[in-house]
């Protein structure tokens, strides 16, 4: 067992985008350990099979909830601003299968130290604060980072809310919000994809490269490291320094969402 | 009942051995430059080896003992120490924690260190089941210094890698893969951790009355040389690695000395044994994967090696 807890905690996982399942359209997805078929209905109803679970249609994706014990959903998806906020251009997906674990994903946003060599930040990254409020969390990262050659002071926000939503959202020279979800596949593999936005100035050709460049720049950030999460141990116990980052709070909070051991 | 009627059950005799004690050869110095770092499989284990600037090996347990990153994946060198790809925690040769950015203080960490030992273009560490420091000096090719360099080749099997050292043992089965006329007559003798055997055996086929010599040593369950003579000595130098229990990377690393006379006539010869070697290997590879281990096998008066040999294998056990 590379993971010492299951391999899908209750929460809501991304399916398909909504664009993906058009009226009348029925589209399969492997998630759980097994495959799900949704269909839109022509009047636009969504339906699942097996219809064990609970679906939805939220920020212009389709969601099932996962509960082992078949309880309805504990909590409600939160919004997404930018898809109100006509300033935001959708900047494009990114969609990745590797052999990991969803709760290594949460972790790794409040993972503070890892930002300088995986994510090209310079000196040591702040965490702003760390709010864990019931099935949601918001952090704050304050740090500078590289970007094309230029080093430029960051503010990454993040808010989680269960274990397959989280947005992380960067602030400074250039606003980039991050939506990341992940879905487990089964009890090796999960699948996680990015819809990336961003404000970019709306002027004809330049707003194409600088979506393109931005675009490129989000993958090249996180390629590095699926290959680390892929080959990583899990260490219930790490060895922690003074320079970590909140990792066993982030923990703790992730533990609401396992059935409760059987001690 | 006669016993010599007995029905070999594979599912009751076979055995599964241990992963032995002993030497082995992890990788060979040509897939380790100067400041290369690598993923490396061994013994069920995951380790990492890396190269420093002043060109010497280092073997670690390969998972990062803060949060658990492989370091053989997207690990750098810095000087002669390892950085982990996650949050760039450094190692030293010993496995020692030595630099942990921005920490206010170091913590005592470690990883665990292999015994490494380079020679003759392959890099070996010591594999102990207990942690037990090795009972035998490492292996030393450096006789093979002014030979030809290495050919290489490697492939793995499904097995133990007793298989390819009982294989050189087996007189029997000369006949059958090595085309000899006759079962070879053997000569098998062991002394503390290695062992040899001479054979000489006359050849069938095209080649009938020509007799082949063959001197086969072996230094521990890791190392083991065939030799062989074609107008110059050759020697096969085969490694085989436990990967994980019932895997064996096996490789062989051809070499001949060069004569006088022509020089490259060594490369030649060496090329000429190297392609029979992994000839008959792929074709043995065959009956190891498929075979089992018979600890109590039926034996013929050919085969009266096999205990012996096997009574000597049982110390790396
Ligand atoms: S996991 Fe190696 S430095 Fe953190
Ligand atoms: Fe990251
Ligand atoms: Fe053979």
């Amino acid at each position: 067992m590379r993971f010492p807890f299951a391999a899908v905690p209750k929460s809501w996982y991304h399916l398909v985008w909504a664009d993906e399942l058009r009226a009348g359209e029925t589209r399969e997805v492997e998630a759980f350990g097994e495959t799900i078929t949704v269909h839109r209905a022509e009047d636009g109803v969504l339906s699942a099979s097996p219809d064990r679970f609970p679906i939805c249609e939220k920020n212009e994706m389709i969601w099932a909830y996962y509960d082992p014990a078949g309880e309805p959903p504990a909590f409600a998806l939160m919004p997404l601003p930018e898809l109100e906020d006509a300033s935001f251009l959708p900047l494009g997906r990114v969609d990745r299968v590797f052999s990991s674990h969803v709760q290594e994903i949460v972790e790794n946003a409040v993972d503070i130290a890892h930002y300088a060599a995986q994510h090209g930040f310079v000196g040591q990254a702040t965490l702003g604060d760390f709010a864990p409020e019931a099935h949601a969390f918001r952090a704050l990262v304050i740090a500078k980072k590289r970007v094309f050659g230029v080093t430029l002071p960051i503010q990454l926000a993040f808010e989680y809310c269960g274990m397959g939503f989280g947005v992380g959202r960067a602030t400074g020279p250039l606003t980039l919000s991050n939506v990341v979800t992940c879905l487990p596949i089964d009890a090796h593999r999960i699948r996680m994809r990015f819809t990336i936005f961003a404000i970019v100035p709306r002027v004809p050709m330049l707003s194409a490269i600088i979506a393109r460049l931005l675009r490129w720049h989000v993958w090249a950030d996180v390629k590095g490291e699926i290959a680390l999460f892929e080959n990583k141990l899990y260490r219930e116990r790490p060895l922690l320094s003074s320079s970590d980052g909140p990792i066993m709070k982030v923990r703790a909070w992730c533990r609401q969402f396992y059935p409760a051991e059987a001690a | 009942m006669n016993p010599a009627l007995r029905i070999v059950d594979a599912a009751v005799e076979s055995a599964e051995l241990p992963i032995p004690n002993g030497w082995f050869a992890i990788l060979s110095s040509r897939e380790l430059k100067k400041k290369a770092v690598r993923p490396v499989r061994a013994f069920g284990k995951e380790l990492v080896a890396f190269r420093g600037d002043d060109g010497r090996v280092t073997v670690l347990d390969a998972h990062c003992p803060h949060l658990g990153a492989h370091m053989g994946y997207g690990g750098k060198v810095v000087g002669d120490e390892l950085q982990c790809p996650f949050h760039a925690w450094r190692f030293d040769k010993g496995g020692h924690c030595t630099h942990v950015p921005f920490a206010k203080k170091l913590p005592v960490a470690r990883t665990r260190c292999w015994q490494v030992h380079e020679t003759g273009g392959l890099i070996f560490v010591h594999h102990d089941r207990t942690g037990a420091p090795p009972a035998t000096p490492p292996p030393d090719l450096s006789m093979f210094a002014r030979w030809t360099r290495p050919i290489e080749d490697r492939s793995e099997y499904r097995g133990h890698p007793i298989e390819a050292a009982e294989n050189v043992i087996d007189a029997g089965h000369f006949v059958y893969f090595h085309g000899a006329r006759e079962p070879a007559a053997l000569d098998f003798s062991a002394n503390g951790a290695t062992a040899s055997m001479k054979t000489a055996f006359a050849l069938g086929g095209l080649l009938s009355g020509v007799t082949a010599q063959m001197a086969v040593e072996l230094y521990g369950p890791g190392l083991l040389f065939v030799r062989t003579k074609l107008l110059v000595d050759v020697v096969v130098i085969t490694t085989p690695l436990p990967i994980e229990p019932g895997r064996t990377l096996f490789r062989m690393s051809v070499v001949a000395e060069k004569p006088r006379w022509f020089p490259l006539f060594g490369r030649i010869a060496a090329e000429i044994i190297r392609r029979r070697a992994a000839y008959d290997a792929k074709h043995e590879r065959a009956i190891w994967e498929h075979k089992v281990y018979v600890p109590a096998p039926r034996l013929s008066s050919v085969d009266r090696h096999i205990q012996p040999f096997r009574r000597w294998y049982a110390q790396f056990l």
